[in-house]
């Protein structure tokens, strides 16, 4: 039984979207609006990027539709939630796609002041949405469009795609950490881990000073080398099972101690659908979830006809 | 032309897209951890790779597909946040209020706040300080003087803000059970009216 590895992607992605819209609760109003804590067009003397701000799209909209800036915001908000859900759904997936990519853009990475490491990978992960057919992966346009399965190789394609590229991230991040002496010191997660506002939401926070030094050495140094060596699951399927797993736990640990929530869901969210749900005929795939996975992909059982009343099909044939 | 090679043309250009992305930020890593050699290759690499990075067709794609990330998170070095902290004078000069930002209600737009604070680096160098016709010196008073300016007006009686930012620092670890784990450095002091 195939599972729909290129849906739960896209049902996924949307939800972590929705997720982090939801989370910043009034602080949204706060940050993004332009007359909030800092002024739109000040934010916007640092826009580099061949973007459109949230800014300049109110500024239109209000001009061309005789709106105040406030109820302009409120329509795109609603409207991100709006395609967030229809891309749940799957309904007109590639549209969807391309308008929640062009307004989180727009929202959170087009002016980089208030961006951190999870919208990056929300823009990532949105692109992925748009190019890959998730549309053909339990969606309402699959069953309205009777659109044709996504077939072995191509599901291979997709998923070689985001393995490579994850193999890319992590290379390059324990590749940047190897360069300076901090991470193979400790130093490195000592003081990340004191940072004040990650502290706040530190778990471990009244424990940190009764732990040893080598341990943070130790784990310095075992972060450099996990990452380093995460592309080693590309090309050696024995040591794939470690590496993830340890990926895993790596980041539900920067997830409890420095208070990354989005970015650390973001991270295993990938992780899982790359590697975890693999095709159970590779003898090194890791598996963890794929029972679970299957069993929510199960054939649902034929329901009983009604005698004296025949189907729709009957009938047409 | 076969079928696959467009795919993989397309597949390999969206690779290197990342590649380059990082392999500059990686080269930005290696210069800010050796300010002072002077690698003439080293500046010519990064050169040739601004130049293919910014270069129209790339850059609107990178952005768009999230290929320009640069997955140095935390590299080479942990970098220090800054804190604030407003205090709210009345028309008679006394204390109303001190807080130490504007009041967020939730974990990831407390995130999004010291993000924004990281603007504020240009202050924390004192010749840079100096300099007040540096671009990036302006910008962030600028942005100091609109986060004073929204925080003195949540109150009606205010007249005067004084605004100062602090560099947190962490203790060596070698000497964490000896001395505190944290101090934090005056590095910037401004008096606006309202």
């Amino acid at each position: 039984m195939k599972i729909p590895v290129l849906g739960y992607f896209r049902i996924g992605t949307a939800c972590i979207l929705l997720l982090t819209l939801l989370s910043l609760e009034d602080d949204f109003l706060l940050l993004y609006t332009p007359n909030g804590l800092v002024d739109a067009p000040l934010l916007e003397l640092k826009h580099l990027s061949p973007t459109v701000t949230l800014n300049q799209i109110i500024n239109w909209l209000s001009h061309h539709f005789n709106l105040d800036g406030l109820s302009v915001f409120t329509l795109l908000y609603v409207l991100y939630i709006q395609l967030c859900i229809f891309l749940v759904l799957g309904i007109h997936t590639k549209f969807t796609s391309l308008f929640l990519l062009l307004l989180h853009i727009s929202i959170f990475t087009s002016l980089t002041q208030y961006s951190y490491g999870a919208d990056y990978f929300c823009n990532i992960l949105l692109f992925y949405c748009l190019v890959f057919p998730t549309d053909r992966s339990s969606s309402i346009d699959q069953l309205i469009l009777r659109l044709p399965p996504i077939s072995e190789e191509q599901l291979s394609l997709c998923l070689s795609v985001l393995r490579t590229h994850l193999c890319f991230i992590y290379f390059f991040s324990g590749l940047d950490k190897a360069l300076g002496g901090d991470w193979w010191n400790g130093q490195a997660l000592w003081k990340a881990l004191h940072l004040p506002y990650f502290h706040e939401q530190n778990l471990l926070g009244s424990l940190l000073p009764h732990f040893p030094s080598w341990l943070f050495v130790a784990g310095g140094t075992a972060v450099v080398l996990l990452e380093f060596s995460y592309p080693l699951s590309l090309f050696v399927p024995r040591s794939r099972n470690a590496i993830v797993y340890s990926m895993l736990v790596l980041h539900l640990l920067i997830a409890l101690t420095i208070g990354l929530y989005f970015f650390s869901l973001v991270m295993i969210f990938l992780n899982i659908i790359s590697w975890l749900t693999g095709n159970p005929s590779q003898r090194y795939s890791t598996r963890l979830f794929t029972p679970y996975l299957r069993w929510l992909a199960r054939p649902k059982p034929p329901r009983p006809i009604k005698e004296g009343k025949s189907s729709r099909k009957e009938e047409q044939l | 032309m076969p079928k696959t090679i467009l795919p993989a043309i397309a597949i390999g250009f969206h690779f290197l897209c990342i590649i380059l992305s990082n392999t500059l930020g990686l080269l930005q890593s290696f210069a800010l951890l050796h300010p002072k050699h002077d690698y003439k290759a080293l500046h010519f690499v990064q050169e040739k790779l601004h130049c293919c990075v910014t270069h129209p067709a790339i850059k609107l794609y990178s952005t768009y597909s999230g290929t320009e990330t640069i997955f140095g998170f935390f590299a080479p070095r942990v970098g220090s946040q800054y804190i604030t902290q407003f205090k709210l004078y009345d028309a008679e000069g006394k204390l109303i209020n001190t807080q130490n930002g504007p009041e967020l209600q939730s974990g990831p737009g407390i995130l999004r706040y010291a993000r924004l604070l990281d603007s504020f680096e240009p202050l924390a160098n004192h010749s840079n300080n100096k300099d007040t016709m540096r671009y990036d010196v302006r910008y962030a008073r600028a942005i100091l003087y609109n986060l004073s300016r929204h925080i003195g007006r949540s109150q009606p009686r205010a007249k005067q803000v004084v605004t100062r930012i602090f560099l947190h620092q962490s203790s060596k670890l070698e000497r964490s059970g000896r001395n505190p784990a944290t101090s934090y450095r005056l590095v910037y002091q401004q008096t606006y009216p309202l």
